[in-house]
């Protein structure tokens, strides 16, 4: 019975970038399809619309997820921030501008994607959530995070140019990020990919 | 994508009650998993009882066991004090798999449910 009906729309509505948003979409349709195909947000980008490549990260009440996995029905009622949401009142989010500063990018497909990312990271850090080269998991997560630990933290963004060194430069002088006695700078500890 | 209705459970006995009025339901906690294969046709539900308004309670029980909620997501249980005191291992495990992201949006529940792979 079920398999020819046609599918139902489901009314939604959401808080984008501070703005209201209410219509009617397929139950299918993903966040980051409705953030692009429908409401003409394109800053976020499909990579590889499976989850791996982080490329589509936007925040979700200020937790970052992968839009391409999320149905856009299951985050009515939320406020979702993308990239174009970051500026204020014409001015570059600091993590932009010292992205620009430090070449955190080179074609910029994954930057929109970094940059939630980043966002959404350190708020994860300033609560106090753990990573997995966390030392102790008992005691309170320090902010000190040496560049190791948030290369580990960022690795669900994938930069195919290698902007990695930019991109961790950026995020340690945007979020004042104290480095350990004796850590090594980016350049210094440079690795190459697996 | 096969077409599905969508359902959000307010409660078990709801989630129960949509689950059961159609043969291929199939719950939706984050959709990590659940969607990807969906695009693929791999799965091909035709409703989705959506579970992640259910129990995200982390809470020890009388015994000194673990029960955690259904729509608990990944990242809050490995960050949950209790969990990373008395259970490191569920912590660790955690952490250790997929990314901050998808951490953010899995769910206990639906790790419990996932197909085999």
């Amino acid at each position: 019975m079920m398999a020819n009906t046609p599918p139902e729309k489901n009314p939604m509505e959401f808080t984008i970038n501070g703005s209201p948003v209410q219509a009617t979409f397929d139950p299918r349709t993903s966040l980051l399809d409705l953030l692009r195909d429908h409401l003409g947000l394109t800053g976020s980008k499909k990579g590889c619309n499976q989850g791996a490549c982080g490329a589509c990260t936007v925040l979700v009440d200020g937790e970052r997820i992968n839009s391409c996995l999320a149905l856009a029905v299951q985050y009515q009622g939320r406020r979702i921030t993308t990239v174009e949401g970051l500026a204020e009142a014409g001015e570059l989010h600091p993590l932009q501008r010292a992205f620009v500063v430090h070449d955190g990018f080179q074609c910029g497909y994954c930057t929109p994607g970094q940059l939630c990312s980043a966002i959404g990271m350190m708020g994860e850090a300033r609560r106090g959530m753990p990573s997995v080269v966390t030392q102790d998991l008992a005691a309170p997560v320090a902010m000190t995070l040496d560049r190791e630990e948030l290369r580990e933290r960022m690795s669900g963004n994938l930069c195919r140019c290698g902007a990695y060194n930019g991109i961790v430069d950026a995020i340690v002088e945007t979020f004042d990020i104290g480095i350990p006695e004796g850590a090594a700078s980016g350049s210094a500890t440079r690795r190459e990919p697996a | 994508m096969t077409p599905f209705t969508y359902h959000r459970a307010a409660d078990v006995a709801g989630a129960l009650r949509l689950a059961g009025q159609s043969a291929a339901s199939r719950y939706l906690g984050g959709g990590t998993n659940l969607v990807d294969l969906m695009r693929e046709t791999i799965e091909r539900p035709d409703a989705l009882v959506d579970v992640s308004g259910l129990s995200q309670a982390i809470e020890v029980d009388a015994r000194g066991g673990l029960r955690i909620g259904a729509a608990a997501r990944n990242s809050a249980v490995a960050a949950h004090p209790v969990v990373r005191e008395r259970f490191p291992l569920i912590a660790r495990a955690l952490l250790a798999g997929a990314s901050g992201q998808i951490r953010n949006m899995a769910t206990t529940g639906g790790n419990l449910l996932q197909r085999t792979r």
